[in-house]
């Protein structure tokens, strides 16, 4: 018991690894939100008219809107006027090679331990990095071209392929969708699109690190990736953030469209800075993500690893249009200290001979709250729809909670629904079983704690699953009661 | 964003003015206030989403009679079929029992709750109105500020019945729009057992609502077996409604098992909270329903586990058919102290028409480490593997899916433990699928 006390403390008091700011020249508009800076953003960026135009109605709506209250997670008011809606880095960079990137960048990069120049080289990993508000460099872009893939950020789709944006922004989760997507409509600053055309089998994962940096600032991300007939991507997000007192806003919002038998796979591993052992800072990440299998026989599939932020509030969804079409979820979320996490998933089955499959781990420490919410809803049409949810959640001390809200409604005979979940500590005959044979209470932990994320962790590709298990290892280690 | 109250004058206002005279008494002031403060809950209420009460509510005409409403002989005849036939019974019009005792034993006193108070009355001050809280819960406040008569059980130390009390509660519906208010208190006294059943019927075809509200206190090692039968359409359709709250109250040691048979009914909402208030109580909640056409039943139950060491169970299922809706919202809280908790939930469910529907929520909040816990809900039709069995054999379709079907809701009816009772019920979903 005292040897898991010291570690507990150990791990409580452990510093966010990744919490430094990096100096770059900043370019900020001051704090405040109206329709001046929805205009002045729009400009900004030299926006087509409608676009505009969408941001304004998305603006005016989002004042009619009230801020939800149905969410299991607390946090002080949000005063939306104290936020800088706009920061780009000052050397607005055109740039073809790496020698071109500001040097500071690069440290960044570095210090992340994302060498852009080892990416490229070793994992083939083509990398759209987002310093705070603006794509910096795009990689591989060249070797995506010939096959036709469009991979750039989202300010660059809207010059180079407007008619592309125009059709599918907002086709998935409209400007009007929530309080929070409403925000991210009107003040977006970038993020990226992606677009695979037709048959096309898109070679390497698709990747790119978001990293909020100039204090104070929001961040609404908007990324937008359509698949074609017959095509397939995998895309993968990776998020760390630096040290901050006072806490900052996250309202991304992220649309998946997949057209007949296409296949759209979307892993996260998010590592924002989660506030300090009192629950003092932190990164509130309020995010909509959503995809639509319009097209028959596609395929959705999000994996999450959700280890930081202070508060983690988002259910990644899939609207399974298309007859045959197949939506996965698979989620890790870990909470310590005082964080808290609101996370699960909807699948919304309207086609027929749809497939669901849920499997949400999550794992809560030091004080923290962690609540799995989820919907699996059949349509009437929805005939021969399947879903299958497992919940299970592990509680590592006696003052965190964990709790589970599955709404199930279905509406069609024929659908076959089921759910299951579970709450528990480690059991102690496990525990026991390890030290007999001569394994420590830690490295038991680890094991056993590895092992209960495995389903998940299976999921991602290669470099995440390294990353994701050392998250995990930080966060945890050893914080068994 | 829409409201999630619906404003009162969502009720009539003669009505509405019958309520408050009725209202009018010190204790019942606070009730009121509680009522008007809450107002009726609207779809966009998270504990009302898929229960829209708007028509219901506007249907209602006049508060029922506190005078005494004779029984129908098609009332009467039904009444002298139920099961448990051989049982201490006290018969309940509108929510007001026809006879003010039924001689049971010097342990055991069954009366109505308006000579309780003259003969109980410090039993009544202590637990009338303690776990029912009319704060925020429009319902209970309702309840409490109009309640006029209803139920009294009293077992004292290690009494025990040798036959099941059996209370029957008639909904007289021969007018439209009668709104009926009840009561019930059981208290079993340390180390007392009993085998309740409590029957609900209509008489007519008409609308009409009932709010009714229950506490149930088990006290140290006492026993408790409840049967909640709801049968509101049994001589043909019938618009008869109900929203019911109990609470029931497990001390240390303390044993129950609560079935919920819900067969019938144009409107059911049943609340039942299991409050384990000290440790090693261990409660059980079983519960079937069968909605089918132009029929809503809703369960939603509240297990809160605030002691170390309890046991709960709680397994519920659904039969849908027609354009019947079933809803299941089932919360199991674990509070902070509450370790070594082992709480299990399980709902599953059968929809056999295209237009029937289901929402279930089963819900886990977990403060504390040391538990085990686990929901499970799920959705089909009839095994197809198990019919080609049947069929196989010879069976015919109707004979096979009949078959499938009683062996479905078995899970719970055995749990009724009495032969008679069982059969009854059996029979019932029978004529209901018209098999």
């Amino acid at each position: 018991m005292e040897d898991s006390d010291k570690i507990l403390d150990e791990l409580t008091t452990t510093e966010y690894k990744y919490g430094f700011v990096s100096d770059i020249e900043q370019d900020i508009l001051a704090k405040g939100l109206n329709e001046d800076v929805v205009r002045f953003i729009s400009a900004k960026k030299n926006e087509p008219e409608w676009l505009l135009e969408w941001r304004l109605k998305a603006y005016r709506h989002w004042l009619t809107m009230v801020e939800p209250t149905w969410e299991n997670v607390h946090y002080p008011k949000i005063d939306y006027q104290s936020y800088h809606y706009y920061a780009s880095p000052k050397v607005k960079p055109q740039l073809a090679s790496m020698d071109e990137v500001d040097p500071e960048i690069r440290k960044t990069f570095d210090k992340l331990g994302i060498s852009l120049v080892e990416q490229m080289r070793l994992a083939g990993v083509a990398v759209d990095a987002v310093l705070d508000s603006v794509s910096v460099v795009t990689t591989f872009k060249d070797k995506l071209r010939e096959l036709g893939i469009i991979f750039c950020s989202m300010s660059e789709a809207v010059k180079e392929h407007p008619e592309l944006v125009k059709k599918y922004m907002g086709s998935v989760v409209p400007s009007t969708d929530n309080y929070f997507a409403a925000l991210n409509t009107a003040v977006f600053s970038d993020g990226s699109f992606v677009y695979v055309p037709k048959g096309v089998r898109c070679p390497m994962e698709l990747s790119t690190y978001f990293r909020i940096n100039a204090a104070n600032t929001g961040q609404f991300e908007r990324t937008l990736i359509v698949a074609d007939e017959g095509s397939y991507v995998s895309y993968l997000e990776g998020c760390t953030a630096p040290m901050r007192d006072e806490n900052q806003l996250h309202a991304a919002v992220v649309e998946l469209v997949a057209h007949d038998n296409s296949e759209i796979k979307y892993s996260t591993v998010q590592n924002w800075y989660p506030g300090d052992k009192d629950g003092k800072g932190g990164i509130f990440n309020f995010v909509t993500k959503r995809g639509i299998c319009s097209g028959v026989n596609s395929k959705i599939s999000w994996t999450q690893v959700e280890t930081g932020s202070a508060i983690t509030w988002k259910y990644p969804s899939v609207i399974l249009k298309g007859d045959n079409s197949i939506g996965e979820f698979y989620s890790v979320a870990v909470t310590n200290n005082m964080q808290q996490a609101d996370t699960g998933t909807k699948m919304i089955h309207i086609g027929k001979n749809t497939k669901s499959r849920i499997v949400s781990k999550g794992i809560s420490a030091g004080s923290s709250q962690n609540s799995y919410r989820g919907l699996v809803r059949i349509n009437k049409k929805a005939t021969n729809a399947q879903n299958f949810s497992q919940c299970d959640s592990l509680l590592m001390t006696d003052h965190c909670g964990a709790h589970t809200f599955p709404y199930i409604e279905v509406n069609n005979t024929s659908a076959k629904v089921e759910h299951e979940a579970t709450t528990s500590k480690i059991g102690e005959d496990i525990l026991f079983y390890c030290n007999q044979r001569g394994i420590g209470n830690e490295e038991a932990v680890n094991l056993i704690v590895n092992g209960y994320c495995k389903e998940v962790f299976n999921q991602l590709p290669m470099e995440f699953a390294v990353e994701a298990q050392k998250l995990l290892a930080i966060s945890l280690e050893g914080s068994v009661g | 964003m829409s409201k999630q109250v619906l404003d009162i004058p969502v009720l009539n206002k003669k009505l509405f003015a019958q309520m408050q005279t009725l209202a009018q008494n010190p204790l019942r002031d606070s009730s009121w206030k509680n009522f008007l403060q809450s107002g009726f809950p609207s779809v966009k209420h998270e504990e009302w989403r898929f229960t829209p009460l708007e028509n219901s509510l506007k249907k209602i005409q006049k508060v029922s009679s506190p005078d005494f409403v004779s029984l129908s002989d098609d009332a009467e005849k039904i009444i002298a079929s139920l099961e448990p036939i051989d049982a201490y019974r006290i018969i309940l019009v509108n929510g007001k029992p026809i006879s003010n005792s039924v001689k049971i034993s010097d342990e055991i006193s069954l009366l109505s709750l308006k000579e309780a108070q003259k003969n109980f009355p410090e039993i009544i001050k202590e637990h009338f109105g303690k776990y029912l809280t009319t704060e925020k819960e429009t319902f209970n406040a309702l309840n409490t500020a109009l309640t006029n008569d209803g139920v009294f059980i009293h077992l004292k130390k290690n009494s025990q019945t040798e036959k099941p009390i059996h209370i029957i509660s008639v909904h007289d519906n021969r007018e439209e729009g009668i709104y009926s208010t009840s009561r019930i208190l059981i208290v079993a006294e340390e180390g007392a057992k009993a085998h309740i059943v409590e029957t609900h019927i209509s008489t007519a075809e008409k609308f009409s609502l009932q709010n009714l509200g229950a506490e149930i206190i088990v006290k140290p090692n006492a026993r408790i077996e409840y049967h909640l039968i709801q049968h509101f359409s049994l001589l043909g359709k019938s618009e008869a409604s109900v929203i019911d709250s109990r609470q029931v109250v497990l001390e240390k040691d303390s044993f129950c098992n609560f079935t919920t048979v819900s067969m019938s009914g144009a409107l059911i909402r049943n609340n039942l909270h299991m409050l384990f208030n000290a440790q090693n109580g261990e409660g059980h909640l079983y519960g079937l329903y069968l909605p089918s056409k132009n029929e809503l039943i809703d369960n939603h139950s509240l297990v809160d586990h605030a002691m170390p060491n309890c046991f709960s169970n709680e397994f519920y299922k659904g039969i849908m058919t027609e354009n019947g809706k079933g809803v299941f919202n089932g919360k199991i809280m674990v509070r902070k102290d509450a370790q070594k908790t082992n709480a299990y939930q399980n709902n599953r469910n059968l929809l056999l028409s295209d237009d029937a529907g289901l929402n279930a929520k089963p819900q886990l909040e977990i403060f504390a480490d040391d538990v085990k816990c686990s929901h499970g809900a799920t959705s089909g039709q009839l095994d197809e593997d198990a019919m080609f069995y049947l069929r196989a054999r010879g069976i015919g379709e109707f004979e096979a899916k009949k078959l499938l079907t009683l062996a479905f809701a078995e899970d719970v009816l055995v749990q009724t433990k009495h032969e008679g009772l069982h059969n009854q019920i059996d029979k019932w979903i029978e004529e209901k699928l018209s098999f």
